[in-house]
């Protein structure tokens, strides 16, 4: 099931919000819409915690996280790890890197196995990361880009990327991370679908402006209607040459 | 982590030496308890059979580089290479069962790898990707050939214990533990199938590659199967052809480990005696052990140099034929491991090795051929069979040629046997090229080739002399013969020296004063007898 959200007349509600299959943070905000709307989705399954990361409200950006962990930069205070540490389950491992590159949840994309990171990372971080998100790491771009976490989203049945993702690129990006990958958009036609879109297991929540086309690119890919993966991507590809015919 | 610095030495010595894997590991000067040395063993096999991988991982990640504190680039003397070390600790890390170094995570060089870890398991995953490998073991290095594994049933122990170890017991054991069926003749073999070598159809089973049922079986404990490949059958079979009770004896002149001796002796039937001559003492030991272990009754064995055996010695007098299976370069024997050793071994080298080994063999067969009753002037000797596991011209057919020419032989009447008595089935036979361009010579000699015939690669002549006594006066023929041999002798010091200038090595000086030794003896024994 995808949502379409928005956050304070935002749409880039990945900034503002970190999804796993463990847990969610959501950015403090000055209405509880946001918060409800995952609340309404993921209430009794996940906790789902208000925070801020270094006093700032783009959480999504500066923290990566799986199942397993989650990594918070250098500049996260101690109240705030605290409560992270008090909100989250205790199975989640919590860790605080020191980082030049300190948005990582812009230079890291993971599911609950596989990261893709950006090429310049830290060989500390590097070692972090596979020992608190238990995931293997591999240093990556994605269309060109190094920001790896702005230009996909991931979750262990698929992942979604950077439109201008080359063929090639796509094929090894999915031998890596053993899950199909298709290139897509979202809002309407960002490319930066890390920041358009926060997905885990079982449901996804998208941009306010996403088109019911790239949600469904979206469903089909995540896997969150239960369908046959193949016949719907086949329609889909009937329906665009449609539409653009 | 001493495990590891010896296998990482191994590894060292193998890359600055030419040497078998296992020659190694003695070379080497490591001082290992047997357990120990298996470990070893196995990790510098392993390590060399992804070393490919591990050198392409660290053109990546240049940890020599990243980590030159921990991994100097000059290592003080007695201690491994730098990045023989990385090698075999990256392969325990990356490709060991348990995927993890087996040492103190304080030691300095475990420490450094261990930062790089989950570079090095990414890096590693993509190179598997590029490759199309769907297992990371599938990026190891394999030996080619291997078709099929070749298992000798030895009667020598159906023969000298009360129970049931006949062919047809062996069958049914077969069929009733491990489940194998008797077939006829199929390639590639199905697995659970076997069937008996069309060759050698009274002793030779041939078994799926991979099978391993022996280990741990009452058969192969008790010396009733004999591991042994097909070629190496082939040179006892061809010596024993038309063997009869009664005929005399026979020698094994390089007898170690023994599996052609107890072939031989399961031919002989248990019966008669074999002289076995093991030079070396390490093998000696080996070549016993094997012999006790295969219920052979019948050798006599000896700790000594054949070439300084009196081959006019009396109680050799009755030995009618001879195995001569000399060292050779081995280059024929496909599980030498030698595939994961680079081959760049410099071309001279090896012309240098092999025509040292060729003069060696030359020598043995020469002194082979002196062989024969001084006493009642009865050529005793009557059969030779010359074998290597050689597939260098050099070593086989132009040995050969160098034999048949040579004086001893044209003394003595030695002439190649004929292809009839020489496994006539066997279709690949001699370069005629080798032999001076003669077909019939080339017809004789038995060849096999690693990848081709499903076996090591293998030379086998044959050489036989008129077996019917020379009907002459003894006296005479006792005269003519040691002017006969003097020339021989003199032929003899000549192609001695002409070694000498070339290859002075000690070796073969060492080799040429006991050859001159041995003959003065020789002359002694004769003036006295005649």
């Amino acid at each position: 099931m995808a949502v379409r959200i928005q956050f304070e007349n935002s749409t880039d509600i990945g900034v503002f919000s970190k999804l796993t299959n463990a847990y969610c943070l959501t950015a403090l905000a000055s209405s509880s819409n946001f918060y409800s709307a995952f609340e309404a989705e993921l209430a009794d399954v996940i906790p789902i915690v208000h925070t801020t990361i270094a006093g700032t409200r783009i959480v999504g950006r500066l923290c990566a996280g799986n199942r397993h962990g989650l990594l918070v930069p250098a500049s996260t205070t101690d109240q705030e790890l605290q409560h992270l540490r008090n909100a989250l389950p205790p199975a989640v491992a919590i860790q605080r890197v020191e980082e030049r590159l300190s948005a990582l949840g812009n230079v890291i994309a993971c599911n609950d196995y596989v990261a893709l990171v950006h090429p310049d990372i830290d060989r500390e971080t590097e070692e972090i990361i596979a020992d608190v998100l238990k995931v293997e790491v591999f240093r990556q771009t994605v269309a060109s880009n190094v920001l790896v976490g702005s230009y996909c989203a991931l979750s262990n049945q698929g992942g979604l990327v950077h439109p201008k993702t080359s063929r090639s690129e796509l094929d090894e990006l999915s031998s890596l991370l053993q899950v199909p990958l298709v290139a897509g958009t979202v809002n309407r036609g960002s490319e930066v679908i890390g920041a358009g879109l926060v997905v885990n297991d079982w449901c996804a929540f998208a941009g306010l402006d996403t088109t019911a086309t790239e949600i469904s690119v979206i469903e089909a890919t995540f896997q969150l209607q239960g369908q046959n993966n193949h016949a719907v991507i086949a329609d889909l590809r009937d329906v665009l040459i449609d539409n653009y015919a | 982590m001493n495990f590891y610095k010896s296998a990482a030495s191994v590894i060292d010595h193998l890359d600055k030496h030419q040497g078998s894997v296992k020659g190694s590991l003695v070379t080497a000067g490591l001082k290992l308890s047997p357990p120990e040395t298996k470990r070893v063993l196995a990790l510098v096999i392993e390590t060399l059979k992804y070393r490919p991988v591990l050198i392409q991982l660290l053109d990546i990640v240049p940890l020599l580089s990243l980590e030159r504190t921990t991994f100097p680039k000059k290592t003080p003397p007695r201690t491994p290479s730098s990045r023989s070390l990385i090698l075999v600790l990256l392969h325990d890390l990356l490709f060991s069962t348990k995927s993890r170094i087996e040492a103190s995570d304080k030691w300095p060089p475990k420490e450094a790898i261990l930062k790089h870890k989950s570079r090095f398991h990414s890096e590693l995953v993509k190179l598997q990707i590029r490759e199309g490998k769907q297992r990371k073991e599938d990026l190891a290095r394999s030996s080619q050939g291997g078709e099929a594994r070749y298992v000798r049933w030895n009667p020598n122990i159906d023969l000298s214990r009360p129970e049931d170890w006949s062919l047809d017991a062996l069958f049914r054991h077969l069929k009733e533990k491990h489940g194998f069926e008797h077939v006829e003749e199929t390639w590639p073999i199905p697995s659970g199938k076997f069937f008996m070598d069309p060759h050698l159809p009274d002793c030779l089973l041939v078994f799926p590659p991979g099978t391993n049922w022996w280990v741990e079986d009452e058969w192969y404990a008790a010396g009733a199967v004999i591991l042994q490949d097909k070629a190496s059958c082939f040179p006892a079979k061809v010596l024993m052809h038309g063997w009869r009770d009664g005929e005399g004896e026979c020698l094994d002149a390089t007898a170690a480990p023994g599996n052609k001796t107890s072939h031989l002796a399961a031919l002989m039937g248990n019966r008669s005696t074999i002289w076995a001559f093991e030079r070396s003492k390490g093998r000696f030991i080996t070549l016993e052990k094997m012999l006790a272990k295969a219920g052979c009754n019948n050798v006599k064995v000896r700790n000594s140099d054949f070439l300084e055996s009196n081959p006019r010695d009396e109680q050799f007098a009755k030995v009618t034929r001879i195995l001569l299976d000399p060292s050779c370069s081995g280059s024929g024997i496909v599980n030498r491991l030698d595939y994961l050793v680079e081959a760049e071994v410099d071309e001279s080298d090896r012309a240098e090795r092999l025509e040292k080994l060729a003069a060696f063999q030359l020598q043995m067969i020469q002194h082979a051929f002196q062989c024969k009753s001084s006493l009642n002037a009865i050529p005793a000797a009557r059969r030779i069979v010359y074998s290597t596991c050689s597939i260098h011209a050099e070593e086989d057919e132009q040995v050969v040629r160098a034999a048949l020419q040579s004086s001893d032989a044209q003394a003595a009447g030695w002439k190649l046997a004929p292809r009839a008595e020489v496994l006539p089935a066997w279709s690949r036979r001699g370069r005629a090229e080798d032999l001076g361009g003669d077909e019939t010579l080339a017809e004789s000699v038995i060849r096999c080739l690693p990848d081709q015939d499903k076996t090591n690669g293998f030379f086998v002549a044959c050489f036989v002399r008129n077996s019917s006594p020379i009907l002459k006066s003894s006296a005479k023929r006792s005269v003519e013969e040691m002017q006969e041999e003097d020339a021989a002798f003199q032929s003899d010091l000549e192609l001695e020296e002409g070694l000498k200038a070339k290859i002075k090595t000690q070796a073969q000086q060492e080799r040429a004063r006991r050859k001159k030794q041995s003959q003065k003896k020789r002359r002694k024994t004769e003036s006295t007898s005649g």
